[in-house]
């Protein structure tokens, strides 16, 4: 492994000298989408290539808590409790920047003789890109990263019990873009941007967000593994930016009553590097393409809830007039359906997915809209008709998106679309991780209807989504 | 003639009001509509585990709608609902409630009825669709009864150890396998896999049958 050249050096060995690299942090992401790892001496690293390091099976297969999923069962898993490994890309290997002798390296989720394991959710993600490679299509695609910034520590947030907490900006007023606000964030956005360059990964804008506290960050596309890739390393460096500067963060979907988190997905799709979506000859300039693509989206986007909101929490945002979605609808230029369709120009055409919540999977995400968009090309479906009003505050009679974790559970496991899709052992598991997660919600006393937030959601969520 | 009475749940029910439907429907159905008359159009529910409150609409003629209660709402009748254990409710009547035959209903009322613990074992697992009786043999013994009972005939061998009032809450759909393992009212001798599937089965039975 090391006698092959890489990145432009003769070889691995020479590229962690050239960097100074004496530790490598391996990380990836687990079914809730939090990141996983070890700290791994350089020759621990460097000896276990290509497969990796061993760690235990219930990694990929317990909860938040480490609780593992005992009452459910994949076959991934061994008899007894086992190890399976952390399979480097190596690709994706940098040095860290912030630490001097750490280089990073995001990793699958692997058996011990390096075969994928399907349920991994950046296998799950490469499968879907794989099938659009199959067509001859690829992927560009990116994220908005909203997130809350607290003066308080986490520590400090903690003793609070989340409450009462101080959000960083100059304003009680909840206005959005307000400079004032963004200044009082400067010092740490600059923190932030400086480590976002040093890994590569390029941004495009952030900016103060509704809610107090609230900054959005937005990322320059790119394919996706790469982009959810970013995304979980911004996170990363999010959250150890506020730990360094006393500070705290959320991603938290709805740690605040009246605001949540979001994570919009921006996606068009190419061929031979040509954007599809845009057809001046065709009517409003949709390509066939593009309606197929968008018919799938909207058809299995109720089933899909269930992977863009992740956790219970996350329900809790989806409200009426509160900005995110709550119905599986479509339009152009329309920020009130789910998804929001931009075909102003050949290089800019582009569908904006906007159910996601700030806790959301970026492989997940990103492979059921991949994965829905497939069964519409499949089919080659027609779109509903294009939602023009105000998609809130509609007659019930046209239906919801689903409003808790397990109407979601239930919905994605009657769409045998998406279950042929996304492999339909690996959507069970999810469904039932889903099932695991309502009842061990409910196990601890909370109530879903409460418009706030109860501390089982803050400690299991705060400091870790 | 059974008069058929509903017991309607909110679709994002948690477990306690599932369990507390059971238990309802199962009871309205043995009685008819008479218990559910001289009752009051509400009763407010607390357990007292998880202090969360149910509010149960009363109508002698349709049935019952659970609901989540207010916080600032007083609770008529307090009592346990833990949706894991099995074990019936129970309740401290509060109030007016104190009168014999209304505390009678009520704990009528809020009992389960439950099959004897081998007959439900055969519906569960004739009923459950991730068991296989050409993949498992599964076993289940009562200590206190002696009394056995043996599913299937595939290779994977499973031993399931309890009480007969807990296998009786287990097979009627009132218990969760795993929770009853780890709160040390069951024993199973098994491959993890194999608990992991029963579990598995026995949670979709708790929560297909409200």
């Amino acid at each position: 492994m090391t006698d092959t050249a890489f990145k432009g050096e003769v070889n691995l060995d020479q590229w962690l000298d050239r960097h100074h690299v004496k530790r490598v942090r391996t990380m990836a992401t687990d079914l809730d989408g939090f990141a996983l790892g070890k700290y791994c001496a350089r020759e621990k690293f460097t000896k276990g290539l290509p497969i990796g390091h061993n760690l235990a099976d219930v990694a990929l297969g317990s909860d938040s808590e480490s609780t593992p999923h005992l009452g459910f069962w994949h076959s991934f898993r061994r008899s007894v409790l086992g190890d399976i490994a952390l399979t480097p890309d190596l690709s994706t290997l940098i040095p860290d920047g912030q630490d001097p002798d750490l280089g990073q390296v995001i990793c699958d989720f692997t058996f011990l003789d390096g075969r994928p394991i399907s349920l991994c959710p950046r296998t799950k993600l490469k499968q879907q890109v794989k099938k659009l490679d199959d067509l001859g299509l690829s992927v560009k695609c990116t994220f908005e990263l909203e997130f809350f910034l607290y003066d308080n520590s986490f520590d400090d947030a903690e003793r609070k019990q989340y409450q009462n907490l101080s959000p960083v900006g100059a304003s009680p007023l909840q206005t959005i873009y307000l400079l004032k606000d963004s200044f009082r964030a400067v010092t740490f956005m600059n923190h932030v941007l400086t480590r976002l360059e040093a890994y590569g990964i390029p941004w495009e804008a952030w900016n103060d967000e509704n809610g107090m506290g609230q900054i959005e960050l937005n990322l320059v596309p790119d394919e996706p593994v790469v982009m959810a890739d970013r995304v979980v390393r911004a996170k990363q460096l999010i959250f150890e930016t506020a730990v360094e500067l006393g500070l705290s963060t959320t991603f938290m979907a709805h740690p605040q009553p009246g605001f949540s988190n979001g994570m919009h997905i921006h996606h068009s799709l190419l061929r031979d590097g040509h954007p599809q979506f845009y057809d001046a000859g065709a009517p409003k300039n949709r390509s066939q393409l593009l309606r197929h693509w968008l018919a799938g989206l909207v058809e299995t986007m109720p089933a899909s809830v269930s992977y863009l909101c992740p956790s219970v929490n996350a329900y809790r945002r989806l409200q009426e007039f509160a900005a995110p979605p709550v119905t599986a609808t479509w339009g152009e230029e329309n920020k009130s359906t789910g998804i929001r369709l931009i075909c102003d120009g050949a290089k800019t055409a582009r569908i904006e997915h906007r159910v996601g919540a700030g806790d959301l999977n970026p492989y997940h995400a990103l492979a059921v809209i991949l994965a829905g968009g497939l069964t519409g090309l499949a089919a080659q479906q027609e779109p509903p008709t294009e939602f023009t009003d105000l998609a809130w505050g509609i007659p019930a009679s046209i239906e919801r998106l689903p409003s808790d974790i397990m109407t979601a559970a239930k919905t994605l496991d009657a769409c045998d679309a998406l279950k042929q899709e996304l492999v339909a052992e690996d959507v069970e598991y999810w469904i039932k991780s889903r099932r695991h997660e309502w009842m061990t919600f409910h196990r601890a006393g909370n109530d879903p209807d409460s418009p706030i937030p109860g501390l089982w959601e803050f400690q299991r969520y705060f400091a870790v989504s | 003639m059974e008069q058929l009475l509903s017991v309607m749940t909110q679709s994002n029910a948690a477990p306690m009001e599932l369990n507390l439907a059971r238990i309802l429907r199962a009871s309205l159905r043995q009685a008819g509509g008479g218990p559910l008359a001289g009752l009051p159009s509400t009763l407010i529910l607390k357990d007292t585990k998880t202090r969360l409150k149910l509010r149960l609409a009363v109508s002698p003629t349709t049935g019952i709608t659970i609901s989540r209660a207010r916080k600032t709402e007083t609770a008529l009748v307090e009592g346990l609902f833990d949706p894991f254990s099995g074990a019936p409710p129970k309740f401290e009547l509060r109030g007016a409630w104190r009168k014999p035959l209304l505390h009678r209903r009520l704990t009528r009322l809020f009992q389960p009825a439950l099959t004897p613990w081998q007959t439900a074992a055969t519906h569960f697992f004739n009923a459950a669709r991730l068991l296989d009786p050409n993949e498992f043999t599964i076993e289940s013994y009562s200590r206190d009864t002696d009394t056995r009972h043996h599913w299937g005939q595939g290779p994977e061998q499973a031993l399931i150890l309890g009480s007969a009032a807990t296998l009786g809450h287990l097979y009627n759909g009132y218990a969760l396998l795993i929770d009853d393992i780890l709160k040390g009212r069951i024993q199973c001798q098994a491959s993890m896999r194999t608990i992991a599937i029963i579990t598995d089965a026995t949670t979709e039975n708790w929560m297909d049958l409200q």
